[in-house]
């Protein structure tokens, strides 16, 4: 598969929180604001590069009957050094992403593409691969996070754009709307393809 | 290069490899973001006192101090200190605690207020961080009264976000408490008195031990007392612990309302302070407070009232005003439990109530800056 | 805090599953059938009580006074895998039927965000909860978590048989009605003071 293909699948065919369904809790969790959602995407992205790539390049000293715990160790060394790292530069996103960022261990997306991907191919598909994914996260979260940020704040980026007693739709804000969000945008993004195919 | 066949040794051999060198990665990378991390606490801290202060030119963070749990910081501008900011929360908030920042400046006036964290519901509680928060700027807590306007204090609260307006106010009021308490221990200071409103035609309730205000009263020196004139000291001998001065000589007027002070033996045993509300049902109310050296209230009685008899006038009787002995209004939060306090109002009799409350708030006010 | 308190904010006001969004993936993927989200409710309860019995013990005197916090997310997973390896094996080497239509759900769990989200939810603040109020807090969350499993389970099986569009039929459909329980649940909030 050309390095071109295998980068924008993860983008728009393979989108993996439209189309693919993983790595719902994050796309729930962290899109009520543009911001998060920014620094969300990024962190992933940062731990799904890094990890495959450390695991591309040791995949022939890791045994197979213990491979899950060594894809889940070197996964949570990359995830604690992204927290280290934010809590360092972006305080502020790191405290309102709270407990979502440990959780980005257990993000299915880089399970699922540590167990088929790295774990079997070289480095610069893998690469690549990783990268196309990690964009086609981060802009899948800034997609949702816009949506509810505008019509539950009113805001974008934390700036305030409505008057200061305009009613905003707040149920975007709040748990109930990131899953009526989510679901809409799967039906329609699955539809759009769907029909393109045919 | 084909995979490692997978037994025993060899699995325990790669693991082991693997995550030492990946820890080694770790560790080499929180060592470096250590101090970073540290700054960048720190000078958020900074940022959140920058903004509750006028402006200051020494690190507050330097002369940080801790009094329960509230963290106090001194602002400073060359040798004069501008104000005080003080990181207080509370456990009141819709959604569980929040907290919040508040600038005091050095006479205990609010300077401005900001919130740190909360978890208050969006669009209601939430609306705290707005425009809201800024009629407490300026305010002084001693004689703005720091509850909602429906509990009969100052301050509007958000619509439909009561109980998120109140625990703000409750968290400015910790701190202020807190301030007068362990910072500004004030020297005594004869600020002018109010005019007394009394009505002279009220009949006094039998069992309220004083006498009635139209007898001569001989105004001790320095100053008038404004509320109310007693003419014998026994008056005091329920309110303060056993003193052997005349407390209607040792006087003086803090925040316009009386205070007297009992001692035995040249030490200080309680202060004797009469205090009003304007809130009673049928108006001023004014009461008599004692409160022991150690800031918890002795004995608290109803000197003046105009309450329905029976029923409002019950803030005087034993059953009503006893749960005041003994208890420090620092902890004992002096409200009535419906608003949020721990003081079980007199069923049926609430404004009755909320009036004692509010007058025995004022004292303990004006106790504290009494007190050195 | 009063263990009343805890229990009633971590089953209905904080539930795990419909305000912090954990474990919708296996939510959505669960059978049809009640026993099975039982036992799926019931697992993982059981190997959250282990292991947030061990990680309090692990905080308390090992990571706290040592400042190595940091370590802790690498500490939680590892044992998480761990226990629940130990778990299965123990629970295949019984000769009980039962036990081992257990042992199909931890392939699932292990990876899940239900089990490392509570984890971290419990010891979010350091170790704010004592022993018992963290034995609690877990029992409670997850808990709360079994009944949105079950009645979504009871959910999903009616939502088979209506006319849903094209487009939405499937996860977009039950999204949604978890969606409509989370702002039901929601209702619940400011009960407790």
């Amino acid at each position: 598969m050309g390095e071109l293909q295998n980068f924008s699948k993860g983008i728009l065919k393979e989108n993996p929180v439209f189309i693919m369904v993983l790595g719902i809790c994050p796309a729930l969790a962290v899109t009520t604001s543009l911001i998060n959602a920014i620094g969300m995407g990024i962190a992933t992205t940062f731990v799904l590069i890094f990890s495959n790539l450390v695991i591309s390049v040791m995949k022939n000293l890791i045994p197979d009957k213990i491979r899950t715990i060594i894809f889940v160790f070197i996964t949570a060394v990359f995830v604690t050094i992204a927290d280290l790292l934010m809590k360092s530069i972006f305080p502020e996103i790191n405290k309102a992403l709270g407990i979502y960022i440990p959780l980005i261990v257990v993000n299915s997306i880089i399970l699922s593409r540590t167990e088929i991907l790295a774990n079997k191919n070289k480095i610069i598909p893998t690469f690549f691969d990783s990268l196309g994914m990690g964009i086609g996260f981060t802009l899948a979260l800034m997609i949702m996070g816009s949506i509810r940020e505008i019509l539950g704040n009113g805001s974008i980026c934390n700036y305030v754009f409505v008057g200061e007693n305009t009613r905003t739709i707040l149920v975007f804000i709040l748990p109930p709307g990131a899953f009526i969000v989510y679901a809409y945008m799967i039906a329609l993004l699955k539809k759009s393809l769907n029909n393109n195919a045919q | 290069m084909t995979r490692i066949a997978s037994s025993l040794k060899i699995n325990i051999l790669s693991f082991s490899l693997i995550s030492l060198v990946m820890l080694a990665v770790l560790w080499l990378v929180y060592f470096a973001t250590k101090e970073f991390i540290k700054n960048a606490k720190n000078n958020a801290e900074l940022e959140k006192i920058k903004s509750v202060l006028p402006a200051f030119d020494n690190n507050p963070l330097d002369s940080a101090k801790t009094f329960d749990e509230l963290v106090f910081y001194t602002a400073k501008k060359g040798d004069s200190i501008i104000g005080f900011a003080c990181k207080t929360f509370t456990e009141r908030g819709f959604n569980g605690k929040f907290s919040l920042m508040v600038g005091f400046l050095p006479n205990g006036t609010i300077y401005k207020t900001i919130i740190l964290e909360q978890n208050e519901t969006p669009g209601f509680g939430s609306r705290m961080k707005s425009k809201w928060h800024e009629q407490f700027n300026g305010k002084d807590p001693a004689k703005y009264n720091l509850t909602v306007k429906k509990d009969g204090g100052d301050v509007d609260a958000i619509s439909s976000a009561t109980i998120s307006s109140r625990a703000y106010c409750d968290a400015i009021e910790t701190a202020y408490l807190s301030l007068m308490k362990n910072i500004l221990k004030k020297a005594d200071t004869v600020t002018t008195s109010e005019p007394s409103e009394t009505n002279n035609t009220v009949e006094l309730k039998k069992d309220s031990n004083i006498i009635k205000k139209d007898s001569v009263v001989a105004a001790p020196m320095p100053a008038k007392p404004a509320i109310f004139q007693f003419s014998d000291k026994s008056i005091f001998n329920d309110a303060i612990p056993a003193f052997d001065n005349d407390p209607l000589k040792d006087f003086k007027s803090v925040n316009g309302l009386d205070i007297y002070i009992g001692k035995k033996n040249g030490v200080i045993t309680g202060y004797a302070i009469t205090s009003f509300s304007n809130k009673g049902y049928g108006g001023k109310v004014i009461i008599l407070v004692g409160f022991n050296a150690d800031g918890s209230i002795n004995n608290t009685s109803l000197v003046q009232h105009n309450e329905t008899q029976g029923l409002g006038s019950q803030v005087g009787g034993p059953d009503f005003k006893d749960q005041f002995k003994g208890k420090n209004p620092a902890l004992f939060k002096l409200q009535i439990k419906a608003e949020g306090g721990d003081v079980d109002a007199v069923s049926g009799a609430t404004f009755s109530s909320r009036a004692f409350c509010d007058a025995l708030q004022k004292a303990y006010y004006a106790f504290l800056k009494a007190k050195k | 805090m009063d263990l009343f308190k805890i229990i009633f904010l971590a089953i209905f006001v904080n539930n795990v599953a419909l305000t912090q969004f954990l474990g919708i993936r296996t939510m959505l993927g669960e059978s049809n059938n009640i026993a099975s989200s039982l036992r799926m409710g019931g697992i993982i309860m059981f190997l959250l009580i282990l292991v947030n019995f061990v990680n309090y013990f692990i905080l308390k005197y090992f990571l706290i006074p040592l400042q190595i916090q940091f370590f802790q997310l690498i500490i939680f997973i590892l044992l998480i895998i761990l226990i629940s390896q130990i778990i299965e094996f123990l629970f295949r080497k019984t000769n009980s039927k039962l036990f081992k239509k257990f042992t199909d759900y931890f392939s699932k769990i292990t990876t899940s965000s239900i089990v490392l989200g509570v984890c971290l939810l419990t010891f979010k603040n350091n170790i704010a909860f004592n022993l018992i109020q963290n034995l609690i807090y877990t029992i409670s969350a997850t808990a709360g978590y079994t009944l949105v499993l079950l009645v979504m389970t009871g959910i999903t099986d009616h939502l088979e048989l209506t006319r849903t569009p094209e487009g939405m039929k499937g996860i977009p459909i039950s999204l949604i009605t978890i969606g409509l329980l989370s702002l039901a649940f929601m209702g619940l909030t400011g009960i407790i003071k």
